[in-house]
């Protein structure tokens, strides 16, 4: 405990991250499985199994990208006995793991998930990427209403919020011109070619990878 | 929690103010006080430590009531309603609001808990019956919260180190917080630190022949064409990968991971901005809370850093085209002084 105006030096911090390094996803993994891909291979490169025991077992030890990544594999794969545990990472204090498990509680049937992915994209855009993650998730639920962000995400300084923005972009095609909660419609087109014409050449590619075929 | 501020909404309560024993005089090391500290949190001992006047902080007040008599029992006490947003004492900037609430019914529940009921119909009538003491836990008040001001140097190095599998790869997710201070100032905790994060890469052959350039020895009419057509880039496979069955390119694979890495080092520098942005965004009530949130920011700069990305195969594809003019004018040049042949200066 310290004093007001009296520094306290903390204890250095090791922070040993997970096996990232998973490959390339096959050709024949659509665009919209790719997550699904990324999550088993996160965890099958971490030793973690892909049974529902291992699965769960993620959940209640891990943390950061291998929580989510256990979080969206149970949702995939349709374990519904991770749910009371999903429940408590949607609600936890990495909001992106949260966003994670919301998409899987909504995956496995739970209204709640739904309900907590809407509530994902109260937070703030920039500091949070979160909610960009939520608004792909929802789409991908048949609720483009988080489309407002991904429009704000493009325009965005923040390289990691332009990509994550742009990654969610083919999961908006099928509500076009559908209405949006602030009163305009989605152009996940436009939007789609205002990525094209990014000054990232990398966002340009990950648009790219979504413009439809034709 | 020490109520710092009382409204007073009748002056005969006021007149009826019973004053606590004046406190000792703040000493910043007592156990006291840092008790306090660790129980309100820092914004409340602020102003504790520093009062403008001297000020009680501790009120007491004296209630007299005159209720009606009625034979049916009271209503219930409205419980899990109407929460009070913010109700506790904040320094925060605006924006920076903690999101602490009380819940009048949980209050009234737990009032109730704390004393055992009072004994029915067991008074005479103008007899005085004291009832016992009644407290709130203190865990139904939220704590004071200040905003974090944070300052975050990253010093991210990349270096070329380790044993990786064919062909290669970049360990990018290690990270060092170091130098950390925290400052808890009136209103505000000053946390800086520096978050160092060892990027290192490697390369591995998996017994491929490593092909220098056009003039390596190991080359022979025999086999040149084979490498040619190993080194020739891909482009329909991620932007421009080499195939490499026999033959691979030792410095264009250390090219391709320290893209990797020097990309990763960029995204994670950026990552660590954002961090800092996130920071400032929470409030804490202590040091260690302060720490807390500190120890997630290496977390979330792997997830700006992953977001940053894009999709794994993106990745990749910006990695192998940028190696990919490369790999073309090394298998080109094979293929020309093969074309030579063993007599006009080709491969032996």
């Amino acid at each position: 405990m310290s004093d007001e105006g009296e520094t306290v030096r903390l204890d250095d911090m090791h922070f040993e991250g997970p096996e990232l390094d998973i490959g390339v996803p096959p050709p024949s993994v659509p665009y919209a499985d790719h997550e699904d891909w990324v999550a088993d291979a996160l965890l099958e490169a971490n030793g973690i199994p892909l049974t529902e025991e291992g699965v769960l077992e993620a959940l209640r030890t891990q943390e950061n990208v291998l929580l989510g990544a256990a979080a969206h594999a149970a949702g995939r794969h349709g374990y519904s006995g991770a749910a009371d545990r999903l429940r408590e990472v949607a609600r936890g204090p990495d909001d992106y793991a949260g966003v994670e498990a919301a998409f899987a509680l909504a995956r496995l049937g739970a209204d709640e998930g739904r309900e907590l992915l809407r509530a994902a994209l109260d937070r703030p855009v920039g500091p949070y990427l979160s909610p960009l993650l939520a608004a792909g998730d929802a789409a991908r639920l048949g609720d483009p209403s988080g489309f407002v962000h991904i429009r704000e995400g493009l325009g965005s300084d923040l390289h990691a919020v332009r990509m994550l923005a742009c990654k969610q972009l083919a999961f908006f095609l099928p509500f076009e011109g559908n209405p949006l909660p602030d009163g305009t419609m989605v152009d996940a087109r436009a939007q789609l070619e205002r990525a094209l014409a990014d000054p990232d050449p990398g966002i340009r590619a990950q648009a790219q990878a979504q413009r439809p075929a034709g | 929690m020490p109520q710092t501020h009382v409204e007073q909404p009748d002056a005969a309560l006021d007149a009826a103010r019973q004053r606590a024993p004046e406190p000792p005089a703040p000493d910043p090391r007592s156990a006291h006080v840092l008790a306090l500290q660790r129980g309100a949190g820092n914004a409340a001992v602020a102003r504790l430590l520093v009062p403008p006047a001297p000020v009680a902080d501790d009120h007491r007040i004296a209630f007299t009531a005159v209720i009606r008599r009625s034979d049916a029992p009271p209503a219930p006490a409205a419980t899990g309603g109407g929460a009070l947003a913010a109700a506790s004492d904040h320094d925060a900037a605006p924006g920076n609001e903690a999101e602490g609430t009380i819940d009048p019914g949980a209050v009234t529940a737990a009032l109730q808990s704390s004393a055992p009921p009072a004994e029915a119909s067991s008074s005479a009538e103008g007899e005085r019956v004291a009832l016992p003491d009644m407290r709130v836990p203190p865990e139904l008040v939220p704590p004071d919260t200040d905003p974090v001001n944070s300052t975050i140097t990253y010093s991210g190095s990349v270096a070329q180190s380790g044993t990786v599998s064919p062909f290669g790869a970049t360990s990018w997710a290690t990270f060092n917080v170091t130098g950390a201070t925290v400052t808890p100032n009136s209103g505000t905790f000053v946390a800086t630190f520096t978050l160092e994060n060892p990027i290192t890469y490697n390369v591995a052959a998996g017994g491929r022949t490593h092909i220098t350039s056009e003039n390596d020895a190991a080359l022979t009419n025999a086999n040149y064409a084979t490498a040619a057509s190993d080194l020739t880039p891909n482009m329909s496979d991620l932007g421009g990968r080499p195939p490499r069955t026999s033959f691979w390119a030792q410095d264009l694979t250390l090219r391709h991971e320290g893209f990797h890495a020097n990309e990763r080092r960029g995204f994670a520098s950026a990552g660590a901005s954002q961090a800092q942005t996130w920071l400032n965004t929470q409030t804490a009530s202590s040091v260690g809370d302060v720490q807390t949130l500190i120890a997630q920011v290496p977390g979330r700069v792997i997830t700006a850093s992953q977001a940053s990305a894009g999709t794994v195969a993106v990745k990749e594809a910006r990695a192998y085209g940028d190696g990919a003019p490369l790999y073309k004018a090394r298998a080109d040049a094979i293929t020309a002084k093969g074309a030579l042949g063993p007599s006009g200066g080709g491969y032996p």
